[in-house]
């Protein structure tokens, strides 16, 4: 109701309204017109669109594709396949585990050989080694291999 | 003893073991010619999927990129572990469980059996598409039957305290349906608990009983029984079990499993049909079905059967001893199925049918 | 787990360090036909269902990329009233065929500078110079497989290089100071484990055991004072060393070594 008075000033406006607050035993309560900082009622500011954008980036209307909808055969096709597929992990993860498993055996054998062969040998070998990495230089396997296949010219520092 | 079933897995060493049908049933192949070469052949159909009916809908059919080729290579694959399957299968020296389970293995994966599986009516069904004799049909039939039906037949049984009221416990086995198909009656398989009209039952239940073990169907006998646990005994101030039903000795197939008149004679009835006829006010009544397999000799590998006209002296169908009856016969319970009924205004009808006395009117008393 | 006879070791017998060096692969295995076709088939269904490529994010409005992005587009068919498709009247949202895989294809630039990411990627042979030539003592052959040092003794024939252990000394330290001794000071090289990965009883009482060790860089070159009990050297592949060793030493060996 005080803001609409348009020939107050600021300062007026305020003490008119601690005044009249505090004659009526309100809290103040303040509000004066100033500098607009919203965009008109009609555009949107660059920093909302910009919200816009990124959220309907992250939304998935209109975006989405048509639901894939297979016919009997090719349902049973793409079973198949998934079958085939896990089977053939399946096979290849038990190798894995199996050879796994006969090398934990050798090693297991192993050292109760050299136990009982050089206990001196077997008590340096025995030591904890948890916490040892692979270290930096070992390279990752690649699709296609580097330039300099092999660093041959390596010097013992 | 297992000769009709083992004749099924003789097949030559052949590395296209799915596609030979010398010796291995018609039943594990697709048999509409045009969806068969769609589902193996794949890219050479002209104008789309042969399963999709209206034309224009077959027109407008994508089917996804590089499936033909990887399908070609995985059946490939499955089929070259089929042929190892079927090799083990056909040797001597294996027990007829295993030999079953190698089965399974053979033919778990082809897609052909998948196909006429999963797109075909696996309860109604037809032998020469879903054939129950083959043990790759009882497998997935089995695993359809686990999925939903056999957990809500458990759920009901132990929600309605069908177990332990009747017997002590069922560790199901058997798929077991019900369908009352006179005119009374509706023609459709009845989901367990289910309250129905005393209309509807009016005329006997047909049962079907769907075998998914490795039983000798020519040997095995099997035992059913409806009870009511839920007949007023005034006397005892309590309840009382009565028989409405018993059927015995019945044989079944895999496929040819649905006990109707047509099954059995006089002779296998151990207690005729009574319809349930609840009494005004005396509450909500369950009559529990009971599937038995009845013991083996273990010598001559016959059935033992029960001898029904000694069975029927001893027998109290008002008060029956459902532990003890299992207990003395040596019965097994495979499976079970319950539907409920209360009192409506058909019950008179259905008493006058049978020439049953009138039913009691009960009324509460304050005590 | 099967627990070996307890026989009661004599002292004194020979007891040799023998040391696995192993070069892993440098380039990952060849994808079988059902790997390649599975990969290939899954990818497609992905393409098929991915989201539509949201343009006008990484595009402003009316700027000069944005419109050399759309240019390049192929269009989609657009539905019309008027036109019977028999393939199903297309459904388009933001340029994208909603039930196809959208194809995005990025312009490229006119200068063909360096800055350029589409730039063709050259991809270099899989088979080297040391392939073709044959040459067995090279680290840059069989770049799929692992490779592994095979020695040949004048007196013993070929095997893994040995040393005989000094007992107030771990085996792993034993064989790669060895391995230096025998082939020079430059190489980098990483030891599995202090532990052996395995054990041969040879019927002369003399044990060997196995550690298991990495290079990473640097030439093995047997030096001088070695040239007289060594005559070469050779990295294998584990077939190559079956053929090498004969069956009944790789009976003892094979399950410590990989494709």
């Amino acid at each position: 109701m005080l803001s609409r008075s348009a020939n107050l000033t600021k300062a007026e406006c305020a003490s008119l309204a601690t005044s009249t607050t505090k004659a009526l035993g309100l809290a103040p309560r303040v509000q004066v017109r100033t500098k607009r900082t919203k965009a008109k009622a009609s555009g949107i500011t660059p920093q909302t669109q910009r919200i816009i954008t990124q959220l309907s980036v992250m939304s998935a209307r209109k975006k989405q594709p048509r639901m894939l909808k297979l016919s009997q055969e090719d349902l049973v096709k793409h079973q198949t396949i998934q079958t085939a597929w896990h089977t053939y992990q399946d096979i290849q993860k038990h190798q894995r585990q199996e050879a796994l498993k006969l090398q934990f055996q050798k090693t297991d054998a192993a050292m109760d050989l050299l136990q009982r062969a050089a206990p001196d040998v077997y008590r340096h070998a025995n030591v904890d080694e948890q916490g040892k990495v692979f270290p930096m230089e070992l390279r990752v396997p690649t699709d296609f291999p580097p330039r300099k296949v092999w660093y041959y010219d390596y010097k013992k520092e | 003893m297992y000769r009709r079933l083992l004749h099924t897995g003789k097949v030559s060493r052949n590395a296209a073991v799915w596609s030979d049908f010398t010796s291995r049933s018609q039943s594990l192949g697709v048999s509409n010619a045009a969806i068969k070469q769609g589902l193996l052949q794949g890219e050479q159909r002209t104008e789309g999927p042969a399963s999709i009916k209206r034309r224009a809908n077959r027109l407008k059919y994508n089917t996804p990129e590089h499936i033909d080729e990887t399908f070609a290579t995985c059946y490939e694959y499955l089929q070259k572990r089929a042929v190892k399957a079927y090799a083990r299968a056909n040797e001597s020296d294996i027990t007829p469980e295993l030999k079953n389970q190698l089965l399974v293995k053979a033919e778990q994966t082809n897609p052909e059996v998948q196909y006429n599986f999963q797109f075909n009516e696996k309860l109604d069904n037809i032998p020469s598409v879903i054939d129950y004799e083959q043990p790759v049909y009882r497998h997935l039939g089995r695993k359809h039957w686990e999925s939903y039906q056999q957990m809500l037949l458990m759920q009901r049984l132990e929600t309605l305290k069908v177990i332990p009221d009747t017997l002590p416990t069922l560790d199901p086995r058997a798929r077991v349906d019900i369908k009352f198909p006179f005119s009374t009656g509706v023609n459709q398989w009845i989901e367990p608990g289910k309250f129905l009209s005393s209309g509807v039952t009016s005329l006997e239940p047909v049962f079907k009983i769907q075998e998914f073990d490795l039983v000798n169907p020519y040997e095995q006998l099997y035992t059913i029984l409806v009870v009511n646990p839920d007949e007023p005994d005034l006397l005892n101030d309590s309840f009382k079990t009565t028989l409405s039903y018993g059927l015995t000795n019945i044989k079944i197939g895999y496929n040819d499993n649905v006990v109707d008149s047509r099954k059995f004679f006089e002779r296998n009835v151990l207690a005729k049909y009574l319809p349930p006829v609840p009494e005004k006010n005396a509450g909500d009544q369950r009559f529990a079905v009971w599937v038995f397999r009845q013991p083996i000799d273990p010598e001559t590998g016959k059935g033992v059967a029960i001898d029904n006209d000694a069975a029927t002296q001893t027998l109290d169908r008002e008060n029956l001893d459902v532990r003890s009856f299992v207990k003395d016969n040596k019965l097994d319970a495979i499976g079970a199925h319950v539907w409920r009924s209360k009192w409506d205004s058909n019950v008179k009808n259905v008493r006058d049918q049978y020439k049953l006395p009138k039913g009691r009117v009960f009324s509460r008393v304050r005590t | 787990m099967s627990t070996p006879a307890k026989r009661v070791v004599s002292k004194g017998v020979p007891i040799r360090a023998n040391l696995i060096l192993s070069r892993i692969p440098i380039v990952v295995p060849e994808e079988t036909k059902i790997e390649k076709q599975y990969r290939q088939y899954q990818n497609a269904l992905e393409r098929r269902l991915m989201w539509t490529f949201p343009a006008y994010h990484y595009f402003k409005k009316g700027t000069l990329s944005e419109h050399k992005f759309l240019s390049v587009q192929k269009k989609p068919i657009t539905n019309n009233p008027n036109v019977w498709f028999p393939k199903g009247v297309p459904d388009i949202q933001h340029g994208r065929e909603r039930s196809k895989a959208q194809e995005v294809i990025l312009p490229k630039s006119e200068t063909s500078d360096d800055s350029n990411i589409t730039r063709p990627v050259e991809k270099n042979s899989i088979v080297t110079e040391a392939d073709k030539a044959g040459d067995k003592s090279s680290l840059e052959r069989q770049l799929r497989k692992t490779l592994y040092l095979l020695v040949n003794y004048k007196k013993g024939g070929w095997s893994f290089p040995k040393f005989d252990i000094d007992e107030s000394r771990s085996l792993d330290l034993t064989a790669e100071n060895g391995l230096r001794k025998i082939g020079g000071e430059n190489i980098n090289t990483w030891t599995v484990s202090k532990k052996p990965v395995g054990a041969i009883e040879s019927k002369d009482g003399s044990l060997d055991f196995f550690i298991k060790s990495h290079i990473l860089a640097g030439k093995f070159d047997i030096v001088k004072e070695s040239k007289g009990d060594i005559g070469e050297y050779a990295w294998l592949t584990k077939t190559e060393i079956q053929e090498k060793l004969g069956d009944d030493y790789f009976s003892q060996t094979g399950y410590m070594l990989t494709e």
